[in-house]
């Protein structure tokens, strides 16, 4: 007589255990998110790092993060216990102690969250996503950028590399974009390609208001149809502008910016980007050794990829699309989604070794 | 026949007896010492800063506003760290402060800016230390060539080690040495960690107890100088030994977020002041450039130094690239100096 209760109270315990061990094992996967933020100065020279978890739960969470850094690197503390309130990002400081660079500048992280019983595994590859300082001439030759470390992020099966550097007076930037065909600037052309970039003080934030100030400086450099055109680049907003503007489908022929050097180039099945941007029209950025900015960039290749973000490849949430992040401009087209925001961390640093 | 040959080979004799003599002119003297330490004599430091985007201006103007600070007393030596783009800006420096003081008692580095009790200086800067008195003396020693240039840590650093650790042994080994050495400066093309290696050679001749201090010369590409005697030198080192009858404290901290490297350099200063039981007369600061990156405004620093120190002791702060001096790294084997970066090092001198 009592052997069918006892069985149905296992039944029961087994099936509200079994239940419960089911929303714990996906419970931090729901409600946990982490990024690692890429190094703003080259490994070896000791950086501190950040982790960035996000409680996307109604209720707060308190969780271990435990970072595992490539083999043989050192680093403190080994892991941080935090509690986040719902919707709070926290951002977790480790010191690398001890560190190689690669020539890759490519480093595997593995994170590993813990709540109680519940765990769950992240894996993300981080870069050095900082530029050194030397003057390059802008002359498209592109030698001189062998010091520059490169970040590389593949969309849809085409390679772009962007490499930077910095001096008292310049920001420099060098922008290698795979695709099959280059699409110049010239007035009503369907089609441009470009790469348009934003810089920022690394505290400034994209806000989703109209009336709200962009915070940021972007740019956009295209290649000029025509034998003796000079190839351009266009100053698109700054940080005093109301992000309303950004909304504009504004024409690029008065906002060309004829304080910067341009000079794109094809080369094979590669478009080149160099250029030069004074400081002098961005006053809120400081150059010096050590400084972190927010930078990002995005590839136009309309015939292509369409568009290219590096805030996707830096593993952005999908929370941090906004439509206010980069300018319209015409003839480009937005894909559905919006763009990921532009003010990612990057790094001014003095040299890569 | 004899006679003949011998008279044919007098020119090829001269002439090489010309160059050997050119050669000789040529020779850098890679030593210096001044006038020894008289007890109880005066002991006079002074800090004057320019900006001017004239480089020889600068430079001009800072060693005249030196001259002035120093009053009656002739300086024998000079610290000169300089922050300004290129070797041509460079040179115009050295001119310009040479045109107002002896070449041969200015040595110095590149650095990444100064400060001092009247602010901080960034860009197209000169600062300057006067060191003077019959109460202080100084010895001064190059090391050229250290063989380091293009060598990195990931891919060369058995040799960088190797070639450091000679190197700070043979430039420390150069120096005049007096019983009342008191403090090692050390300004070298070495950033951080490889200052660690050219620290350990120097410690070898000099000690590991011997309180040394000092920075690394910028290293942003076309700017990793040194300067000793008014001229100026890549892949070098170079010593300054200060001696006489006073005392040294010393203190290291570091850190990499604004606030903290607000915090920590007033903690820094604090602790070296408290150190120094005799009445302070000087206070050098050898501070990390990617700490300034750090700063949100570079003035909230020097304003907590200033809150430590008072507004009137002479500061000479630089920003490197590599800092020498007290780590603040737990499990740091006990000496009293290590090569480090991300610290600003404070040493107070007091008689």
């Amino acid at each position: 007589m009592l052997y069918r209760p006892v069985q149905l109270v296992l039944l029961i315990v087994l099936i509200v255990s079994g239940l419960c061990f089911a929303s714990n094992g996906t419970g931090l996967k729901n409600h946990i998110l982490v990024r690692v933020e890429n190094f703003t100065v080259p490994p070896a020279t000791g950086p501190l790092t950040h982790i960035l978890v996000r409680n996307l739960h109604d209720r707060p969470y308190t969780v271990t993060v435990q970072p595992k850094f490539p083999a043989g690197w050192q680093w403190a503390p080994e892991n941080r216990t935090v509690t986040i309130e719902p919707n709070q990002v926290k951002r977790l400081p480790f010191t690398i102690e001890k560190a190689a660079g690669v020539k890759s500048n490519s480093y595997p992280i593995e994170i590993t969250v813990f709540s109680g019983s519940d765990k769950m595994v992240y894996s993300q590859n981080i870069v050095c996503v900082s530029a050194p300082y030397f003057k390059p001439e802008i002359d498209g030759n592109f030698k001189d950028w062998s010091n520059a470390i490169p970040v590389t992020f593949t969309t849809a099966g085409k390679k772009t590399i962007v490499n930077t550097y910095w001096s008292k007076r310049y920001f420099y930037l060098y922008v290698q974009v795979e695709e099959d065909k280059l699409y110049s600037y010239k007035k009503k052309a369907a089609l441009i390609d470009g790469v348009q970039f934003a810089l920022a003080s690394r505290n400034a934030v994209t806000a989703s208001a109209a009336e709200a100030k962009a915070e940021r400086y972007e740019f956009l450099i295209v290649d000029s149809a025509g034998f003796f055109a000079k190839d351009k680049c266009f100053y698109l907003i700054n940080p005093d502008t109301a992000l309303s503007v950004t909304q504009q489908r504004r024409s690029l022929e008065k906002l060309e910016l004829k304080e910067a050097q341009v000079v794109v180039k094809r080369q094979g099945r590669t478009t080149h980007y160099e250029c030069a941007i004074p400081f002098d029209v961005m006053p809120a950025i400081k150059p010096d050794v050590g400084r972190e900015i927010a930078f990002s960039v995005l590839v136009h290749d309309p015939d292509g990829t369409g568009i290219r973000d590096w805030g996707k490849a830096a593993g952005l949430w999908p929370e941090q699309r906004n439509w206010f992040a980069w300018c319209s401009w015409e003839p480009m087209k937005w894909s559905t989604d919006p763009p990921y925001d532009s003010k990612l961390e990057w790094g001014l640093c003095s040299s890569k070794h | 026949m004899f006679k003949r040959t011998g008279l044919s080979n007098i020119p090829a004799v001269l002439s090489f007896m010309i160059c050997v003599l050119l050669l000789a002119g040529c020779s850098v003297n890679e030593t210096y010492v001044s006038s020894g330490a008289q007890e109880g004599s005066s002991i006079v430091t002074r800090v004057a800063s320019s900006q001017n985007i004239d480089p020889f201006e600068a430079g001009k103007q800072a060693g005249e506003a030196l001259r002035e600070e120093m009053g009656q007393v002739q300086p024998h030596t000079i610290i000169l760290t300089e922050c300004f783009e290129d070797e041509a800006q460079k040179k115009q420096v050295l001119k310009g402060v040479c045109s107002v003081l002896p070449k041969d008692i200015v040595f110095g580095f590149s650095t990444y800016g100064s400060f001092a009790q009247q602010g901080c200086l960034d860009l197209d800067s000169v600062s300057l230390l006067g060191i003077g008195g019959r109460g202080i003396a100084t010895a001064a020693a190059l090391k050229r060539d250290l063989g380091i240039a293009g060598l990195t840590m990931e891919e060369n650093e058995d040799e960088l080690s190797r070639r450091l650790r000679a190197g700070g042994s043979e430039l420390t080994a150069k120096l005049a040495r007096r019983p009342d050495d008191r403090l090692l400066v050390i300004m070298a093309d070495a950033h951080s960690p490889k200052n660690q290696f050219l620290l350990e050679g120097a410690q070898k001749e000099i000690g590991r107890d011997f309180p040394i201090t000092g920075g690394s010369a910028n290293k942003n590409a076309g700017q990793t100088f040194v300067y000793f005697q008014g001229r100026m030198y890549c892949d070098s080192a170079i010593a300054l030994l200060l001696s006489g009858d006073f005392d040294v404290s010393m203190s290291g901290r570091q850190a990499q977020e604004n606030a903290k490297v607000i915090s920590s350099a007033a903690e820094s200063a604090a602790e070296a002041l408290n150190g120094m039981k005799l009445k302070p007369f000087s206070v050098l600061a050898f501070n990390c450039a990617g700490r300034k990156g750090k700063l949100d405004n570079i003035s909230e620093e020097l304003t907590a130094i200033q809150s430590v120190i008072g507004k009137q002791i002479p500061l000479f702060g630089a920003y490197c690239a590599g800092e020498i001096g007290p780590a603040d790294i737990a499990g740091t084997e006990k000496t009293v100096s290590s090569g480090v970066g991300w610290h600003v090092m404070f040493t107070v001198l007091g008689r």
